[in-house]
């Protein structure tokens, strides 16, 4: 990818993105109903992540929450009620993160209002030629959460294994060079996606499978990386309605 | 000259989206740089520094209390302060079962709750 196409986008990459990233929302609504939203709410369970910025919403109020979130993702996945899903979106994650933080729900906040300052039309009949800076700043906000990811990780000692082994109970042995591994996946990942983006969005499945499957619960994490990943792809990296992938 | 007034503002308002964007950029790259060497503030920390545990918490018939019960499921405990905090969330909750006796080995932490308070003392790591 060249520098002066780092705000361009393909119609069918944002579509595919829109798609995914709805998918997301929807996904992160119903991890957190099947895992115990509700009796944080209810004072049943304890309040994991609660920031006691705001008191903690009633009930009654989560599922007012939880329905228009879902609509939001609905509406994106369809590319319907476009110049209003991404900023009801933005307003419910800002409205979640506050309340219950999480590193998913920073990240669907961040991107659901990178959008909002100015959604995306892609079936404007320009849309391939205008820059979209705001698009330009979901690619980044991917490559800085790779980066810093990392940069952290090495920070901290996640090299040396024991945090792995800590959490998903592994001997030290295996838990090291897969550390490692996750490490130079991270660092890699922002390279390929910008050089090889084909190869980049398969790395980036690939990686996140692999966290959903150590740790059940990640999946909208890995669904809106996934979601970024895709922005990526240039023309002819997916098959449009018109036909297969055509060549450059 | 309506349409030409138009395109201009349309041009003005997508210059000044450009010059945003690019602003939050820059404070993005700029507070994670700063949240990576602050610890506490939220960044992107993801499962880098993972505490061990070993924690056994009864009640006053002698009973394990199953901690897990009261976290929503796929909640991971990665920091002792956490795992505390929980402690206290269950001993305050299931007063009539107390006092509990609470013991992480690894720290070498055993101290009774539910008598006088929940509060669980810090420990070295």
């Amino acid at each position: 990818m060249r520098l002066a196409d780092a705000e361009r986008f393909t119609r069918s990459s944002v579509r595919a993105f829109e798609v995914l990233f709805g998918s997301a929302l929807v996904v992160e609504v119903l991890t957190d109903v099947l895992t115990g939203g509700w009796g944080i709410h209810t004072g049943r369970l304890y309040p994991w992540r609660y920031i006691g910025v705001v008191p903690l919403w009633p009930p009654s109020l989560l599922a007012i929450v939880w329905a228009l979130t879902v609509a939001s993702g609905i509406a994106f996945a369809l590319g319907a009620l476009r110049p209003l899903a991404p900023r009801l979106a933005a307003v419910l994650m800002f409205a979640w993160v506050i309340e219950r933080y999480s590193n998913h729900g920073a990240l669907l906040f961040l991107v659901a209002f990178y959008l909002a300052l100015a959604p995306p039309r892609p079936a404007a009949s320009d849309f391939e030629e205008a820059r979209h800076p705001n698009l330009g700043l979901v690619r980044a906000q991917l490559l800085i959460v790779y980066v810093f990811s990392a940069l952290n990780k090495i920070s901290h000692g996640f090299l040396r294994g024991e945090s792995l082994a800590n959490l998903v109970g592994w001997r030290l042995e295996l838990a090291r060079p897969l550390s490692i591994a996750v490490v130079l996946a991270e660092l890699a990942l922002p390279v390929l996606l910008v050089r090889s983006p084909r190869v980049g969005v398969v790395g980036v499945v690939l990686l996140h499978l692999g966290f959903v499957v150590l740790m059940p619960g990640l999946w909208s994490f890995g669904l809106v990386m996934v979601a970024m990943s895709v922005l990526f792809l240039g023309e002819g990296d997916l098959p449009t309605r018109r036909g297969p992938a055509r060549s450059p | 000259m309506l349409r030409a007034h138009l395109i201009s503002l349309v041009y003005r308002v997508a210059g000044a989206v450009t010059s945003f964007c690019r602003a939050l950029l820059v404070l993005n790259v700029g507070y994670c740089l700063l949240a990576a060497v602050q610890e506490g503030l939220p960044g992107w920390h993801m499962f880098e520094d993972v505490e061990r545990f070993d924690v056994v918490l009864r009640d006053r018939e002698g009973a394990d209390v199953d901690l897990r019960a009261y976290l929503p499921t796929h909640a991971w405990l990665v920091r002792y302060d956490e795992l505390r905090e929980v402690v206290r969330f269950v001993c305050e909750k299931e007063r009539a079962r107390g006092p509990f006796l609470f013991e992480e080995r690894v720290r070498g932490v055993r101290v009774e709750l539910g008598t006088t308070t929940c509060k669980v003392p810090r420990a070295p790591r």
